[in-house]
């Protein structure tokens, strides 16, 4: 389950981590590490534990089990106040009564800053983040995404050790979201401060994190980096969590070939035995249609049942042979959008087939 | 929640709810209970079991005062409520002209003690009264004088309480009644009568237990017609039956218990009604129903400020009704007299104590319970308490604290015939409404904020001073205020704890009454009246000049 650092001692290493309310177990043995400097997403739907698992990574709440270490201190007992930290709210949750500057020097102000520093540091972390113009305006007249680096600037002011994101993009409308991402990332990596952010949205995970660790029901799914995640998954969890993925039951295995429903499909090797009952999967990317499909491996003939105009991509529906396969092809390739019940031959590559374990 | 640590967190997460709890229950639920085991003991503190309860319904006269409360009040609570309701209807829905002015009006005998539309009634009224012959030969004291009296009392509470209600209506079931082809007489029938069922549950409730407890009225006008509020003073101060007191207390408390019940019952009903996303009623203008509402809401206006207008004349005239010469010699004698002058020294010292003590405490209790600060169970029993004393009736208050604070094995026993008592009895007989003040405005704060300030290093009491101070400023007047004119106005639960020394402006308003000095009894009235109305006003402006300065307030 775990993705090994590279032999250095890591920056954060959460082991056996347990945290339950009343009768709901909300998070169960979850150990992951994560390295200095590194920026790691925590991914998961929502109810999956992982806003407290961040909660009990910044001492809000207390573990029931399990050790929490930061820079080889064990800090499991610690409370917020004395661990090294900067967090950044989903809602920003910044002080409405005080402005931009007031804001960002809160934290300067608790640990007894002289005034002349505190300025000089107010003024490097806005001009970080962009906001040297607005000091004195308060949150109320700024739009969401300037709250969003004013809450940045103000978990930056003590130089933190970790920097923790609680979904921080969430309440950003798309476009916003994606600018700031990037902008986000950008300054992490000129930081190099280390990095723990939560999100429910795999795009955003795919797009910055170094690595992602992906939950489900309180506990770690697989831990990877992002290309790792998405190409060869886990389980058909993780599998269908980062993105869309056509999956059939297996009906049987025979040697390096699987049978699913009416059709027998080639496989690149014989997959190993597996927990779960085993799935067969492909991304909708790798679905190979049309032309480019003859004299390939795995091909069905299959009539469309639906096209969707995606922009680059056209995604279509295909059935037939008991089976609906999903396929993402590029519209300059196709140069139309097909018509639905035409006939299209499908080729599914062997190399992009996965044999995954999943509860349906 | 938040979660401290060290020695201050184990001092915040037990030790300040443990306190304030301690506190509350010293002035509230224990002088309950004192009161509620009284009425089944014996004189020489045996256990009675009923016998107090069977003595006070089988001797003569006294079970009629039960019945006299309830009919009275029932009487008073359906007129107030028919009042009420077209008047709170014109304030929160109609495009009529004098909206504010109207409002005010109605707020008007808030300010005062309600034996100052007692007063204004006796002028009216009574046997010299100017309007007499209205009355159509029917006896002012006793029920009639009751009734009316208490409707001018009542009204503003039932007001305030439907145009709140009113007010918060969802503005598309208008429009989908609208667009369904309803016209205007079935859209108030089948939207806007059914939207305010809760306001109007809530504002009979209160306006009933406000009516069957009020002491002012039946002491001014209710001649030999005696009511249960009027027997307990005369039980315990009269004939020192601290038993059959404590009986009546016991009657007292159950229709406020009821109405509590019955208030809680109807709020949950109402939540799951009422949608998040509801969108607020437009005022739309009816030219016809406008003028007809306008005409009453200015007859009923017209009634209070007449009512509260004649008192404020009996107060300058020099001996009514034989020598009707205006002057300010009962104003005068308020300063001559040293045990006047001090009694309204007395209540405004009352006034401005039992304001500061009560708000600082209530912002405390408010901020425990509405950022969740400190152990659980401390919350849950601190908002508990602090919900209790609205469901109880001074004079039960009162008499608790007299049972309560009299017992020389109490601790606090030094208390006792202190204005600190005073205070004590009136921060808590009015602590319900500022505690949720307190709790209203600081939910609306950002839960993560708490967090966040962690997190910078900032242990509870910085925060509390950098964010949750400023951000509850204007909430902290209005409690103020809201504590400042009660203790002005309030008799109930004081008639049985003040002293020569302690001796409040109302309170020397009830003895005047009782040697039928009606002139100053009127003149101490309306001095409390314009010293409410002058707090309000300083209480307004200042709140006005704190929401000025705080720009950062989204307006």
């Amino acid at each position: 389950m775990q993705d090994g650092t590279g032999g250095t001692t890591p920056y954060l290493s959460v082991q056996g981590l347990g945290k339950r309310y009343g009768a709901a177990q909300v998070v169960r043995d979850v150990g992951f590490e994560v390295a200095g400097g590194e920026f790691v997403c925590i991914l998961g739907p929502s109810g999956c534990g992982k806003t407290t698992l961040l909660r009990l990574i910044a001492g809000f709440e207390r573990a029931d089990a399990g050790t929490i270490r930061q820079a080889g201190a064990d800090i499991t007992a610690l409370p917020p106040e004395r661990r090294d930290f900067g967090i950044v709210f989903q809602s920003y949750a910044l002080f409405p009564n005080r402005d931009v500057a007031g804001n960002v020097v809160f934290g300067l102000e608790s640990v007894g800053m002289a005034r002349a520093a505190r300025a000089a540091r107010v003024a490097e972390l806005l001009a970080l983040v962009g906001l040297s113009d607005h000091a004195r305006k308060y949150p109320s007249q700024l739009s969401g995404g300037q709250q969003q680096r004013v809450a940045l600037a103000r978990a930056l002011a003590l130089q933190p050790g970790l920097l923790l994101l609680d979904e921080p993009l969430s309440a950003l409308d798309a476009n916003v979201r994606a600018h700031l991402r990037d902008e986000l990332r950008g300054l992490q990596r000129r930081l190099g401060v280390t990095t723990l952010m939560v999100t429910h949205d795999q795009a955003e995970a795919l797009s910055v994190a170094d690595r992602i660790v992906v939950m489900n029901a309180g506990r770690i799914e697989q831990v990877g980096s992002p290309s790792t995640l998405y190409t060869r998954p886990d389980s058909l969890f993780v599998g269908r969590f980062l993105g869309e993925l056509n999956a059939w039951k297996l009906a049987a295995l025979e040697g390096s070939a699987a049978r699913i429903a009416g059709a027998r499909l080639v496989l690149a090797d014989a997959p190993a035995a597996l927990p779960g009952e085993p799935w067969l999967c492909i991304r909708p990317a790798s679905v190979v249609v049309g032309g480019e499909a003859e004299g390939r491996e795995n091909r069905l003939s299959l009539q469309v049942a639906s096209a969707s105009f995606l922009g680059d991509a056209v995604r279509l529906a295909l059935e037939g042979e008991g089976l609906r396969v999903l396929a993402d092809v590029p519209f300059a390739r196709l140069g139309r959008i097909p018509a639905v019940g035409e006939a299209m031959t499908v080729a599914l590559p062997a190399a992009q087939l996965m044999v995954l374990p999943g509860h349906g | 929640m938040a979660r401290f640590a060290g020695v201050g967190g184990r001092v915040l997460g037990h030790a300040l709810p443990g306190l304030l709890l301690l506190v509350l229950a010293a002035g509230t639920v224990l002088p309950l209970a004192a009161l509620l085991g009284r009425a089944f003991l014996d004189r020489n503190g045996g256990f009675a079991g009923m016998a107090n309860f069977v003595r006070y319904a089988t001797e003569p006269g006294l079970a009629v005062a039960a019945w006299n409360s309830v009919w009275l009040s029932a009487q008073t609570t359906v007129i107030t409520i028919v009042l009420a309701y077209p008047y709170a209807y014109a304030l929160a829905r109609s495009a009529m002209p004098g909206r504010v002015a109207f409002r005010l009006a109605a707020m008007l005998p808030l300010l005062a003690p309600s034996l100052l539309p007692a007063f204004g009634m006796i002028y009216l009224f009574g046997q010299q009264g100017a309007l007499r012959s209205w009355l159509m030969g029917a006896e002012l004291y006793g029920p009639v004088g009751i009734v009316l009296a208490s409707v001018f009392h009542a009204l503003p509470h039932a007001v305030l309480l439907l145009a709140a209600g009113l007010a918060a209506g969802d503005g598309r079931l208008y429009e989908a009644a609208q667009a369904l082809r309803a016209g205007p007489w079935r859209r108030f029938m089948t939207v806007t009568l059914p939207s305010s069922r809760y306001a109007l549950v809530s504002a009979t409730s209160v306006v009933f237990v406000l009516v069957f407890t009020d002491f002012g009225v039946p002491t001014v006008v209710g001649g030999s017609t005696n009511v249960l509020a009027t027997d307990i003073y005369k039980l315990v101060i009269g004939r020192f039956d601290f038993e059959l007191g404590a009986v009546v207390g016991v009657l007292l408390l159950a229709p406020a218990v009821l109405a509590y019940g019955i208030d809680a019952l109807a709020r949950r009903t109402q939540r799951a009604s009422l949608s998040g996303r509801s969108v607020p009623i437009a005022a739309v203008r009816m030219p016809v129903r406008d003028t007809a509402l306008f005409l009453f809401c200015a007859a009923v206006a017209a009634a209070i400020l007449g009512v509260i207008g004649m008192a404020a004349w009996g107060s300058l005239v020099r001996f009514w009704p034989y020598n009707l010469t205006l002057g300010l010699h009962n104003y005068a004698r308020l300063l001559e007299d040293a045990d006047e002058f001090r009694a309204v020294a007395n209540s405004v010292v009352l006034a401005a104590g039992t304001a500061a003590v009560g708000t600082a405490m209530a912002a405390l209790t408010g901020w425990l319970v509405a950022r969740r600060v400190g152990a659980g169970w401390a919350q849950g029993a601190i908002q508990a308490v602090a919900m209790l004393p609205v469901a109880v009736p001074g004079l039960v208050l009162g008499l608790g604290y007299v049972f309560f604070f009299n017992n020389p094995a109490n601790p606090l026993h030094g208390l006792q015939g202190t204005m600190a008592l005073l205070v004590v009895c009136t921060v808590a007989h009015f602590y319900t409404v500022p505690h949720l003040m307190a709790v209203g405005g600081l939910v609306r704060l950002d839960r993560e904020i708490d967090l966040a300030a962690q997190a910078l290093r900032a242990g509870p009491a910085s925060v509390g001073r950098r964010v949750y101070l400023p951000y509850l400023a204007p909430v902290l007047v209005e409690m103020f205020g809201y504590f400042f004119v009660n203790a002005m106005t309030t008799v109930s639960a004081l008639i049985f704890l003040f002293n020569a020394q302690t001796r409040v402006a109302a309170i020397a308003v009830v003895n005047l009454v009782e040697g039928s000095r009606f002139g100053q009894a009127a003149a101490f009235a309306v001095v409390l009246m314009v010293l409410s109305l002058v707090a309000t006003g300083v209480q307004l402006a200042v709140r006005a000049a704190i929401l000025r300065r705080q720009r950062w307030r989204v307006r």
